[in-house]
């Protein structure tokens, strides 16, 4: 019986959240529907679901580190979200989901939409001139969008994971 | 069984210890950033690492948004051409190569022309290498950063107007407000009749790529077409560098004051090179 790697297993998670990164904000053109693609919320959700909380935290973790790095102004707040989106969408997945897709579909969407509604509250507290209609059209872009692209995280994730599972 | 068996290892008191330590760690960057302005380190070193991946992968898709405009218009290129072929007949190779020298002397002139017009302008050259993920904000990285005397607050131009200023800086790229951004503030004026204002983003504005000019009396005869630039007060950014044009007016809530909608110059989703005004001279 072969022992499981896991520095192998994060690196290959860690390289491909990079990736998707890069390519995320990479200064192109290309819209659907008129939205910016943005897949980073699907990747700590399937990691969290393939691997629970643990490994969810950790990812989450990263990705609102990387959130960070791709926004301007106050730091810290992205890591924070989607530390706890990774371990409660780990443990969520533990306790009642099963491997498979819309599991994976299940908690990205959750974890946009509690996000888009935590950033609309603290963009109200801020400014004003926000309206809600618009942002509910913007959120539900977003995650329609995500969604439709989201095998594109979920199917190299899960390959990953099962390529691990069977060297235990 | 078994899965709550793997929740309870999971929740271990170690786990739990190690989350409050990175929550309270990522609240002390949260704290630290919003109070003072500056840059976390963490992500300035992660972002410098990841800018020339960001330079390459933005390069490439460059080159495949030309391949993919170039198949979309294929017919319709196609049928301009068998046109312009007739038309062609009659012109002579020196006067397709004088053509072709005379746009090129016109962008010239144009780049030439930012700097004639402002001697005072320190400028530096830099490229987009990437933009802000999702649909929240407007801002851009440029591959130039504190190595190239690029500073916060540096205002970034290309040769129609415009693109925003610098609001972070790391070593070897900075990131930019954007003048669609709903953060973006800067003072400006109407062209035509000096009347001043704020030019600011707006988040509903964001989304069809305008911004507003804020507090213009009521009694504004601020008309569309008019033009925007920057008033140069306060010394942050220089004067006359212009912003875009006056869409519509539209008055407050307060009944107070009126704004203006603003179409920029440049259009910041398509913009690849600028220019960021390190230094120039103050003439208020």
């Amino acid at each position: 019986m072969r022992r499981q790697n896991p520095f192998l297993k994060f690196m290959l998670y860690l390289l491909f959240l990079v990736l998707i990164y890069v390519l995320c904000t990479a200064h192109m053109p290309f819209m659907l529907f008129g939205y910016h693609i943005d897949l980073l919320p699907c990747i700590p959700a399937a990691i969290a679901l393939m691997e629970g909380p643990a490994w969810g935290g950790l990812f989450g973790l990263l990705t609102g580190v990387l959130y960070d790095t791709g926004f301007i102004g106050v730091d810290g707040l992205f890591p924070i979200y989607y530390l706890l989106f990774g371990i409660l969408a780990g443990a969520v997945s533990l306790r009642f989901l099963r491997r498979m897709f819309p599991s994976m579909l299940l908690l990205s969407m959750c974890g946009m939409l509690v996000l888009s509604i935590i950033r609309y509250g603290f963009a109200m507290l801020l400014t004003d001139g926000m309206p809600f209609a618009l942002v509910f059209q913007s959120m539900c872009g977003e995650i329609l969008v995500a969604a439709i692209l989201s095998p594109l995280i979920y199917f190299p994730v899960r390959g990953i994971a099962r390529k691990f599972d069977r060297m235990l | 069984m078994k899965r709550e068996d793997a929740l309870k290892n999971i929740f271990s008191t170690r786990l739990i210890a190690a989350v409050i330590i990175i929550v309270i760690i990522c609240l002390g960057v949260a704290v630290y950033t919003g109070a003072t302005g500056n840059a976390n380190p963490i992500t300035e070193g992660i972002g410098m690492a990841f800018s020339p991946l960001q330079q390459g992968i933005t390069r490439v898709a460059e080159i495949a948004g030309q391949g993919r405009a170039y198949f979309e218009g294929y017919d319709a290129i196609e049928q301009e051409n068998a046109e312009l072929k007739s038309r062609l007949r009659e012109l002579e190779q020196n006067e397709r190569d004088a053509q072709i020298m005379k746009d090129e002397n016109d962008r010239l002139r144009a780049m030439l022309g930012i700097k004639e017009r402002n001697t005072s302008f320190e400028l530096e050259l830099a490229e987009v290498i990437a933009r802000s993920p999702g649909d929240w904000a407007s801002t851009i990285s440029l591959g130039k950063g504190s190595n190239n005397g690029i500073e916060i607050d540096d205002l970034v131009m290309t040769e129609d107007g415009m693109v925003g200023y610098v609001s972070n800086v790391a070593p070897t790229y900075c990131d930019v407000t954007t003048v669609v951004d709903s953060n973006m503030q800067a003072g400006a004026l109407i062209t035509r009749t000096r009347e001043v204002g704020v030019a600011e983003g707006d988040y509903a504005l964001m989304k069809e790529g305008s911004l507003k000019l804020s507090y213009l009396e009521p009694d504004s005869d601020v008309v569309i077409g008019d033009t925007v630039e920057t008033s140069g007060r306060g010394g942050v950014y220089p004067k006359g560098i212009m912003v875009g044009t006056v869409e519509r007016v539209v008055t407050e809530n307060n009944g107070i004051s009126s704004y203006a909608v603003i179409k920029p110059f440049v259009d910041v989703s398509k913009v690849t090179n600028v220019l960021i005004i390190k230094d120039f001279e103050v003439t208020e």
